[in-house]
């Protein structure tokens, strides 16, 4: 099995009108076993910035913790506001300068960029794409990808944005043995964010 | 998964481009020493590197995988067996399907569970049913299950080597009062009162075996059978979807519910909260 | 082979763990203990090659105890946690430590978010960590680590509730026992087992199977 998904993740970012929403599911396994249902893969980086991190739990976490540091570094540096773009690039260098020994994670960036949905995913060592539609990222892209396509719309609302995150969301993982087990979806829009958890099936 | 035509290898000729006549598959269906083996030296060792082995991802070498990840069950107590399944089939990690029915009804006093290779369970527990049809109309009584699973341990024992996979429990009433026997495809054939098959077995056990008692009530024993099926469930990745929960009694089996674990979860959630409270 | 199991209760946590020093096929100790002390009010659990066991936690307990001599004052359980994983995440990349570990304290706030959610408990707050070898940490109710998890998880989802007393949660324990006594292939011999609450770290049974006075415990 491919460390990419020992832990199992699913998570997608999609575009709407002058906002852009993040979900992830929030297990947490090794292999087939669940250990627990509560783990946060999407990292809140600023109040525009967002980054979903789907591979190995360690580095996902690491990565995290990484991303807030060097982040707070260039604000406290150059005083000024990250964004999404640059925040984007900081994280494809960040996973490039592990090209031999790489981070095993493939990230998906959601952020706000002058009121504009701004996305990109990319490789484990930081090929980037970005799209202006949705990004997704985890073990079951083949399902996400399908249900992204069939559902999305451009311009959403707010709340359009929220409920095809969730269904596209929880209808792929209920095709997918390794992810699921709850959701959480971030919805950011120039007033703020608003998060909100998911039931998802707990089998 | 490819459609298997009633025989195995001619997935194995149309895939291999090896150099097989397929025969017309009525009489491998009606016996199962007659089913047409790879026309090689030694088709047992060609058959297992080809195609799936026995459980977990001993298969990912081959070039024909098959759909498995189980959680099935069954007890004896005092007042009958209780069968408990899930319903989930995977492919990898793919879940192909969430509505499988793991119990198979061989006859109205016989039931039979399926862990490990869908194909290679529905249809050696068919060829199961038909083989105790044809014992009842040769010797007008009912068979024992002692002998029905003698005669599917015999089936996988003329099979061994071949990689079929099955984990199954054979179940029934007979003239011995309630019998319960598990038999899998290294033809391993045991006789017990509990018994847990598949990849979320050993956490159905961990219930099992500190809620079991042979003096449950039948509502006790449905409810513990519900919950074991549940943690499995919940734990397994490769288990879920629907509890089908069957009864055997001395009139024969009776199908007692088909509940989505989802469900069970929240209601189980809820009484714990209520104990809290 | 080793087992560690864990779970919180109202006002502490309980670590449990198998007392067998192994190696290959080879058992050459049955009263060994598993659980460090890490801080008067945090422990550690672990599994793992012997080595690496002994290293991590004297590692661990050492740092611990310095950063108590260059501060003043002890890490929270769950600053323990955070600084148990970048040290695994880290040597997992340059020779990894290989142990599995779950971490238990004890912290004085009323006040604590523990999964995600504040709780407010009377005497203070037990928290438990799951961080396996990787460093991959989750804050969990109740966790295993080894080959038992498969046997007991769902024993302790059936069992674990919110609010549990001392009692309660010792039994689940033996339940554990039980259930690994009966189908794990490995005898897991005797269990030795600790708790950490308001009063700190304290001994409830020791490798040798002796029972603590529950009372002065």
């Amino acid at each position: 099995m491919s460390i990419l998904a020992y832990n199992g993740a699913a998570m997608i970012a999609m575009a709407g009108d002058g906002c852009v929403g993040i979900a992830s599911d929030t297990r947490l396994g090794v292999q087939a076993q669940t250990v627990a249902t509560t783990f946060q893969k999407v990292h809140k980086i600023s109040d525009t910035i967002f980054v979903g991190l789907a591979g190995l739990g360690s580095d996902v976490q690491t990565l995290s913790q990484t991303l807030k540091f060097r982040k707070n570094l260039y604000e406290l540096r150059e005083e000024r506001e990250m964004k999404p773009k640059v925040f984007s690039a900081l994280l494809s260098t960040l996973l490039y300068e592990k090209r031999f020994g790489p981070y095993f994670c493939e990230p998906i960036v959601a952020g706000l960029q002058e009121g504009k949905p701004f996305l990109s995913g990319m490789d484990l060592i930081g090929a980037p794409v970005f799209t202006d539609d949705f990004v997704v990222s985890g073990t079951c892209t083949a399902n996400l990808f399908g249900t992204c396509e069939s559902l999305f719309k451009p311009n959403f609302q707010p709340d359009e944005l929220f409920e095809t995150l969730s269904q596209c969301l929880l209808a792929s993982v209920d095709r997918d043995a390794l992810s699921g087990w709850g959701g959480v979806v971030h919805i950011i829009t120039e007033d703020g964010v608003r998060t909100r958890e998911l039931k998802g099936r707990q089998d | 998964m490819a459609n298997f035509l009633g025989t195995a290898p001619t997935i194995g000729s149309s895939l291999l481009d090896s150099h097989l006549t397929p025969r017309p598959s009525f009489t491998s269906c009606t016996d199962p020493s007659k089913f047409l083996v790879p026309n090689v030296t030694d088709p047992a060792f060609y058959c297992r590197t080809n195609f799936a082995s026995a459980s977990g991802d001993k298969d990912k070498e081959q070039v024909v995988k098959f759909a498995k990840g189980t959680t099935t069950l069954a007890f004896k107590f005092n007042e009958g067996i209780i069968v408990s399944v899930d319903s989930r089939s995977t492919m990898g990690a793919y879940i192909a399907s969430q509505t499988v029915k793991k119990i198979i009804e061989i006859n109205p006093f016989l039931l039979g569970t399926m862990a490990g290779g869908a194909a290679d369970c529905s249809f050696w527990e068919r060829n199961l049913g038909m083989q105790c049809r044809l014992y009842e109309l040769r010797n007008k009584k009912r068979i024992s299950v002692a002998s029905a699973s003698k005669l599917l341990a015999n089936t996988m024992n003329s099979y061994r080597g071949y990689g079929l996979s099955m984990g199954t429990m054979v179940t029934g009433w007979d003239e011995t009062g309630p019998q319960l026997y598990y038999v899998d495809n290294d033809a391993t054939r045991l006789h017990d009162n509990l018994f847990s098959v598949g990849s979320g077995s050993t956490y159905a056990y961990g219930v099992l075996d500190t809620y079991y008692r042979p003096d449950l009530t039948i509502d006790e024993a449905i409810d513990l059978g519900k919950r074991a099926i549940y943690h499995a469930t919940h734990r397994d990745a490769y288990s879920g979807g629907i509890n089908n929960l069957y009864h055997v009694k001395e009139t024969g089996w009776e199908k007692i519910h088909a509940i989505d674990v989802n469900e069970l979860h929240y209601e189980f959630a809820d009484e714990k909260n209520e104990m809290v409270a | 082979m080793d087992s560690i199991i864990g779970l919180r209760y109202n006002g502490g946590v309980l670590l449990a763990s198998d007392t067998n020093n192994a190696r290959s096929i080879l058992v050459y100790q049955h009263d060994i203990d598993k659980i460090s002390q890490l801080t008067p009010h945090s422990m550690i659990g672990l599994s793992g090659p012997n080595c690496d066991l002994v290293n991590f936690s004297e590692f661990v307990e050492k740092n611990l105890t310095m950063y108590r001599l260059k501060n003043g004052d002890t890490l929270s359980t769950s600053g323990i946690a955070n600084y148990c994983r970048s040290e695994l995440a880290t040597a997992l990349r340059k020779g990894p430590f290989q142990v599995n570990t779950l971490l238990g304290g004890w912290d004085a706030e009323t006040k604590k978010t523990v999964n995600g959610v504040e709780k407010v408990d009377g005497p203070g707050v037990g928290s438990l960590y799951y961080i396996d070898y990787m460093g991959t940490m989750s804050p969990v109710n109740y966790g295993c680590q080894g080959y038992c998890s498969n046997f007991v998880l769902s024993v302790l989802d059936r069992e674990w509730h919110e609010g549990l007393s001392k009692e309660e949660a010792l039994e689940i324990i033996s339940h554990c026992e039980q259930v690994l006594k009966k189908r794990f292939l490995v005898d897991q011999g005797v269990f030795g087992v600790k708790k950490v609450d308001k009063e700190g770290v304290g001994v409830v049974r020791d490798c040798k199977g002796n029972l603590e006075n529950l009372a002065a415990a």
